[in-house]
């Protein structure tokens, strides 16, 4: 089962920190892939907070091909960092051209625009470079949004991470989700390493979820064009929050409500039953059969934690105000933050969702049988 | 143990065997032969007893049993020892006083001899074990890489939902506008078929209705069954346990006049209302219902004369168009129950068309269908 670890942090922080922590939970993972999820950044990319990032591997070709289309899109370089590893690859990564962060100026003609088609046409030229890219293999692109880097390959986390020099100064970040990939059914696809990413939220992992079809199916008939991908299972985790929040404008204390819902005779006492019960038949495809735990980061940088029922070891959640991690393993967390009261840590139970602020002072928890915010 | 053996209804008979044996009391001399030559041991010498009434002249003695006992041959109804019509007695016999004869019937002994495990009996339609119902399985997943030693952590969900679901977004906007919610049903994905009153017969139907009446009650099993196109007997119209039956409405209309005289009196609603546009299995003319199956009570029910057959007409005649048959009759449908039962048009799948068809029930995207046997010219009530 994949191993996660997921730090949030009023300092920045090199991402070194949430693989070296990776690395003490290696017994889990098998070197199938690494994937990471910066945001809140520091050091040199902190100076461009609002301009988009594309984050990505590309070929010598696909380089080229980058380049005439984003200038064709009117898309200005403003600051890049590329990394063109010369060390012999690890075991079992292959070798690639270039890992391309880079910073754009937006369009001239985007002046104006509302936040939400902004947003959108952002993840339109995502999905056009990944689909070009996916034709002759030169380009791979993870993310492409302000204030969020994403970097994957496969392999192992720890000698990945030396191989590409994941210590750099020009790297950090306060919010960062990391996740060793542990493959078990499926072939090895680098856009099947977790984080997965749509519109600035981010999700991670672990275990299996059987549910994985009906999920698809439902949100791919959704007519979003965001709603593809699925080389792994867990995109739809991703996705389930996306649609929640973007398209059916609820808050994060309905995520589980969607993916785990209450039993039938607990929503006949619960405050909320009539309205839950009508969710729970709606959504009924969304509903996920576990074991899951979901470590997530929302695009106001708070970062949650929730696992369903079948979860036999639950994620934790432990630190100290200013900084915090989520960990799906125990040790994982020790190592981080060794100096922390491990009277607070946390473990979410079946029916509660935690979730650490941007402020990063306290651990917040939800439950399923709380009264619900009146909608908005 | 009983001199003449227990007889059950499961007990066999020599008339289940292709072949009895036929023995004259007359001409036997009881020598043996028969019984000794016979290679598969199906007959034997036996002891039977004979009754008979005596009725002797004059009041004084009443009339009694005269018992006698008399030697003969016996057959044997075991299906090891089931007569092969050899003919070896008949061979052996000095006084041609045996014969095996075919039954002339069609072969029973088949579903005696091949078992499968199950207990001898006698009728039924099929020995075969092959029922789906035996088929379903429930096997434990995601064991792959956290096998969960606690089983009441894993939530079977079985029930599945009966009623149009509205997506999402209309849900959280009817919620919002506190509007009307199409009546959703959670019931058990196992619905008794609509078979009509006079199809089946009163027992039988009577009969389901029961079974599905106790696995609610006693079994909590959220069956249902459909009434099928012959209507309701108004005792059960009037019971609580009109709420785990779903009302038909065909082509034919027979029972509604019934269904809706009884409306006022009726203590539950019914499970749901489908509506069945046409009769697509059938070839022709739709289906018929034989006169000798017409007796006083199902024409009662129908509200037709005893003893014609009634046809029930390929397509629904009072229609002119799939917009007045589906949006219509939906909506009078909902109306009669004040928008509190699901009303839901019956489809059903062959290989050969392709369609969409939502309606006032189940918002249906299957790829196929024929019960809906309308041009496609009409499809603008379709998503």
């Amino acid at each position: 089962m994949c191993r996660l670890f997921a730090v949030t942090s009023n300092d920045p922080l090199s991402p070194m920190m949430a693989i070296n922590a990776l690395n003490v939970m290696k017994e889990g993972h098998d070197g199938s892939g690494v994937g990471l999820f910066l945001t809140d950044l520091g050091g040199e990319f902190e100076k461009f907070k609002n301009e988009p990032i594309l984050s990505g591997i590309f070929s010598n070709e696909g380089i080229k091909a980058l380049d005439r289309f984003m200038i064709d899109l009117d898309f200005m370089v403003k600051y890049k960092l590329s990394f063109r590893p010369t060390k012999p690859t690890p075991a079992g990564t292959p070798k690639r051209d270039n890992y391309v962060i880079r910073v754009y100026e937006y369009p001239a003609d985007w002046e104006g625009l509302s936040q939400e088609e902004i947003q959108f046409r952002l993840m339109m030229v995502q999905l056009q470079l990944q689909e070009r890219g996916e034709k002759d293999k030169s380009m791979l692109i993870f993310s492409f949004w302000p204030d969020v880097i994403m970097i994957k390959e496969v392999g192992d986390p720890l000698a990945v991470a030396q191989y590409l020099g994941f210590d750099r100064k020009e790297l950090s970040a306060r919010t960062i989700l990391s996740q060793g990939r542990q493959n078990t059914n499926y072939s090895i696809d680098i856009y099947a390493c977790h984080p997965f990413f749509i519109q600035g939220i981010s999700t991670m992992t672990n275990g299996e979820n059987t549910a994985f079809v009906p999920i698809r199916e439902f949100l791919m008939s959704r007519n979003f064009p965001g709603y593809v991908g699925y080389k792994s299972d867990s995109e739809v985790f991703t996705h389930i929050l996306h649609y929640m929040q973007n398209k059916l404008g609820m808050g994060m204390e309905m995520y589980k409500h969607i993916i785990t819902p209450l039993k039938d005779e607990e929503l006949v006492c619960h405050p909320d039953g009539k309205l839950l019960r009508n969710l729970k038949q709606s959504c009924r495809p969304l509903i996920i059969d576990g074991p899951n735990c979901v470590i997530g980061c929302l695009p106001d940088k708070s970062m949650f934690m929730v696992q369903d029922s079948k979860k036999l070891r639950p994620g934790v959640v432990g630190g100290r105000p200013g900084i915090f991690a989520f960990s799906s393993e125990m040790c994982g967390l020790d190592a981080a933050i060794p100096e922390r009261d491990i009277n607070l840590d946390d473990q979410p139970m079946r029916y509660e969702t935690v979730i650490v602020r941007r402020e990063r002072q306290e651990i917040e928890k939800w439950n399923q049988w709380d009264s619900l915010p009146p909608l908005h | 143990m009983e001199s003449m053996g227990l007889v059950t209804p499961s007990t066999l008979s020599v008339k289940d065997l292709p072949w009895q044996i036929h023995w004259s009391k007359e001409k036997c001399t009881l020598c043996g032969s028969c019984t000794a030559v016979c290679p598969v041991r199906a007959i034997d010498l036996g002891v039977h007893r004979k009754r008979s009434l005596q009725v002797p002249v004059g009041l004084e003695t009443k009339p009694g049993n005269l018992f006698s006992i008399y030697h003969g041959i016996d057959q044997r109804t075991d299906p090891a020892h089931a007569c092969v019509g050899c003919g070896m007695c008949t061979m052996v016999c000095p006084n041609g006083a045996i014969a095996p004869l075919h039954s002339g019937e069609i072969d029973k002994l088949r579903f005696h001899i091949n078992q499968g495990g199950e207990p001898r009996r006698r009728g039924g339609r099929r020995n075969s074990p092959d029922s789906v119902l035996d088929k379903i399985k429930f096997v434990r997943i995601s064991m792959l890489t956290d096998p969960a030693l606690d089983a009441g952590r894993h939530e079977f969900e079985l029930r599945t939902l009966l009623g149009r679901i509205l997506p999402p977004e209309e849900m959280l906007r009817v919620s919002r506008e506190s509007g009307w919610m199409p009546p959703v049903r959670e019931i058990y994905p196992l619905v008794i078929g609509s078979m009509s009153f006079g199809a089946l017969s009163p027992n039988m139907w009577e009969g389901l209705q029961m079974g599905v009446a106790y696995l609610n009650e006693e079994l909590g099993m959220p069956v249902r069954i459909c009434t099928g196109e012959g209507g309701c007997p108004p005792r059960l119209l009037k019971s609580r346990f009109l709420k785990y039956v779903i009302l038909q409405i065909a082509s034919g209309y027979f029972g509604w006049d019934e269904i809706i005289h009884n409306l006022p009196q009726m203590k539950e609603d019914p499970c749901a209302i489908e509506i069945k546009y046409g009769q697509g299995a059938k070839p022709g003319d739709g289906g018929l219902l034989m006169w000798y199956k017409v007796n006083k009570l199902i024409a009662a029910i129908r509200g037709v004369p005893q003893g014609i057959s009634l046809p029930s007409p390929p397509t629904h005649q009072t229609k002119y168009s799939i917009e007045e048959a589906v949006a219509k009759m939906i909506q009078s449908m909902s109306m009669a129950w004040g928008f509190r039962v699901p009303v839901y048009p019956k489809i059903s799948a062959t290989s050969t068309a392709m369609a969409r068809a939502s309606a006032g029930g189940i918002p249906l995207r299957l790829r196929l269908m024929t019960a809906l046997r309308f041009s496609p010219r009409t499809n603008s009530r379709t998503r």
